[in-house]
């Protein structure tokens, strides 16, 4: 869904691209000296419910004090460059593990590993790769959206289907179902939004991007990643997927009416499902995310960080702070509960305590163990996934093709030999070592 | 709208429209009324409804109301932001305005009345610069403030919307209109001083043109949304466009906000519509008169 804000703001970006001019230089101060004294640090985000928590820090923490930003939204990346290059940017912000990739490579990010270093034990090490894109940590992780499956339980049943295990189950069923009703699709991929595509190749193994000593590995047409492609392929082929729009709020009918039987979803978004579900709720049910390889089994996840931004003076007591709201029992509790309607799930290593308080009442007939598939979801993030240095640029290249895809005006595979050439093209253009994977 | 009106000035001329032209300019302004009017009715039924029945409901119609609900979770939102939003719009609307009215009078006066060097050059320039478009002056703006230490501030949005070219261009064109050189002759005359000329006659000869000004900055200044989208950082600064974009944004996100977004959108119509309704008078022969020059 983020596909579509970045679309409304493509103007913003634009105009801004246009008359940025990019400090390249690498941000190689590494300040791990202590800070000493009362210090004052500013953090941009948009999340629900921090600013409570930073209220709590500050009262406990008189020495590092935190003023708190509510920045409007992803327009935020684009104030923050604007911030960085006129100099008076705040020492933290709330980003993805998308932006933090592109910021770190633009030189508009601090270097952090060794002051961070203390703290990596606490995060996944999906977690901690998301903040350390390239090797070196340019933040702390904030907060995580394991990847699972919710599928209607009743018409599951009518059309004699089993909750797949492996996404081949997912075709079959797809298919099956189509045979008792031709009308009923299995999944839905929205003709905006590739991101089906990247959790299906995290989910398969692939690295599009992978660091190698002082280069990057570009791995679009790996085996990995072509099997991942393969799946999105059969679903367009056989028709078994639906193209509701997530630009649309009213997309949950969807799944509401039974238009649409099964979908993989995250933690974010069980909150609002009791509301949005007004027909269905009570005949759905979880499982685990579909597998390419049981043996192997892996999901994938978003990432929220906090970005440690160029010029912060005190990065030591701001990771203090970004770790205390991220990985202390104190704040995690107050964050994951749903009446702070902050929507984050943890990024720690021991999600348990966090999860029983953030399943709906009313969404599920209480036949599968929510709480154990969300917290095997977090358990089992794939590792391998790593943000390159283009990737932000990589994404957009990418959704112009996938409207095709969905079309059926172009095939998967076309579009990933595409994506390895242009990125190892764009790559070679910005001065950044890279080749193809296996090669 | 051109078709519209072309339509319907073309029977013109003395002679009867004939029925055809009639029925055929109705329609066409039946489908415009309608056009116009589907996304307030739409705004006005979507905002009665909770969130369960803004997606499973026929959007057109009302189903059970929650008017009361919506409007009491838009003003308790983040202690009452959204009044603070509204109130911070209409003074920079009205601040705004004001000033940079002021501003185009005053310079549209001296550009008018005064033969100095390089006049014909200045006008030039200024009535190229109101071809830029502000979106494209926001950055460097940016910039600018950020080295004066005054970006989120009350004056990185207010000081930008004082000066605004067409709002000059507009005040010579007003001036050369309504003030006749022979006044300005007599009041010289009678011993006033350049400053009491342009205060006690011109100002108030030049009054309808100046609230003519004045509306199309307000409305302008309202609906505003990237310079304080640039300018401003936290959400108790706020002018109610950007605080609603704010709310768009993380409807997507953490939780569903769309009925505060809803709610919140017809409500901040309200001022406005106010605005245009009091002043409605002075909008029209404001147009007509400049439609005329």
């Amino acid at each position: 869904m983020s596909t579509f804000r970045k679309r409304a703001t493509a103007g913003a970006a634009a105009v801004l691209s246009l008359s940025l001019v990019l400090a390249a230089c690498s941000s190689g101060d590494d300040t791990s000296a202590t800070t000493q004294g009362k210090v004052q640090l500013e953090f941009w985000s948009w999340t629900d419910g921090i600013q409570q928590q930073v209220a709590v820090w500050n009262k406990a923490h008189p020495d590092t004090q935190v003023k708190y930003v509510n920045a409007a939204g992803d327009t935020v990346y684009q104030k923050l460059r604007a911030a960085i290059t006129s100099g008076n940017a705040p020492c933290l912000a709330k980003m993805d593990g998308m932006n933090l990739a592109t910021f770190a490579a633009d030189g508009l990010l601090t270097d952090i590993t060794k002051i961070a270093a203390p703290y990596k034990s606490r995060y996944t090490a999906a977690a901690w790769n998301a903040v350390s894109p390239g090797g070196a940590t340019y933040g702390i992780p904030m907060g995580s959206s394991p990847l699972f499956t919710a599928y209607r339980a009743d018409l599951f049943q009518k059309y004699g289907l089993k909750a797949p295990t492996t996404w081949d189950d997912v075709i079959a069923a797809g298919k099956a179902a189509q045979r008792k009703d031709k009308n009923v699709k299995i999944y839905n991929m929205a003709g905006e939004d590739p991101s089906t595509l990247v959790d299906l190749s995290w989910q398969s193994g692939a690295q599009w991007y992978k660091v190698a000593g002082d280069h990057w590995e570009i791995g679009f047409t790996s085996p990995e990643a072509l099997r991942a492609g393969d799946v999105v392929q059969r679903l367009v082929d056989d028709n078994l997927a639906s193209n509701a729009s997530y630009a649309d709020p009213g997309v949950f009918k969807t799944w509401d009416l039974g238009k649409t039987i099964m979908m993989t979803t995250s933690t974010w978004q069980l909150p609002i499902y009791d509301t949005n579900f007004p027909k269905s709720k009570g005949e759905w049910q979880l499982a685990d995310a579909p597998l390419f390889d049981p043996a192997k089994p892996q999901t994938s996840s978003n990432f929220d960080t906090v970005g440690f931004l160029k010029g912060c003076k005190y990065p030591d007591r701001a990771a203090q702070f970004a770790t205390w709201m991220s990985s202390s029992k104190e704040s995690l509790t107050a964050l994951t509960d749903p009446a702070s309607k902050s929507g984050l799930f943890p990024a720690v290593k021991d999600v348990s305590p966090y999860v029983d308080k953030i399943i709906p009442k009313e969404m599920f007939n209480g036949k599968s163990d929510s709480a154990q598939i969300i917290t095997t979801a977090a358990s089992r993030v794939g590792e391998q996934w790593q943000y390159g240095p283009d990737y932000a640029s990589m994404y957009s290249e990418m959704q112009k093709q996938w409207g095709k895809v969905m079309k059926k005006q172009m095939t998967v595979k076309a579009m990933l030999t595409h994506l390895q050439e242009w990125v190892l093209a764009d790559l070679k253009h910005k001065g950044v070592k890279a080749v193809a994977a296996g090669s | 709208m051109s078709s519209v009106t072309k339509a319907a000035a073309a029977p013109g001329g003395g002679a009867r429209p004939t029925r055809r032209a009639v029925a055929l300019t109705t329609s066409l302004l039946v489908v415009f009324l309608l056009y116009s009017l589907a996304p307030t009715w739409f705004l006005l039924v979507a905002s009665t409804k909770n969130q369960t029945d803004l997606y499973s409901t026929f959007g057109l119609w009302f189903s059970s109301n929650h008017l009361a609900d919506n409007f009491q979770a838009v003003w308790s939102y983040h202690d009452g932001v959204f009044g603070r939003w509204i109130w911070n719009s209409v003074l920079y609307s009205t601040v705004g305005a004001a000033g940079s009215t002021l501003i185009s009078l005053a310079a549209g006066y001296g550009l008018a009345k005064f033969a100095f060097r390089g006049r014909g050059a200045l006008f030039a320039v200024i009535v190229g610069a109101s071809l830029l478009p502000s979106t494209l002056l926001a950055f460097p703006l940016y910039l600018v403030f950020a080295k004066i230490g005054l970006t989120n501030t009350v004056w990185a949005v207010l000081i930008p919307y004082f000066i605004n070219p067409f709002g000059v261009y507009l005040g010579k064109v007003y001036a050369d209109s309504s003030v006749p050189n022979e006044l300005m002759e007599a009041a010289r005359i009678d011993g006033a001083g350049e400053a009491r000329i342009f205060v006690s006659v011109a100002l108030r000869l030049m009054s309808t043109g100046g609230i003519t000004i004045f509306m199309l900055d307000f409305i302008n200044i309202w609906n505003n949304f990237f310079l304080p989208l640039f300018m401003l950082n936290g959400e108790r600064t706020f002018p109610v466009t950007l605080g609603l974009f704010s709310w768009v944004q993380q409807a997507q996100a953490s939780r569903d906000m769309n009925t505060l977004v809803l709610s919140g959108s017809l409500l901040s119509i309200i001022p406005l519509a106010v605005f245009m309704f009091a002043l409605q008078r002075y909008w029209r022969s404001g147009i007509l008169m400049g439609s005329l020059k």
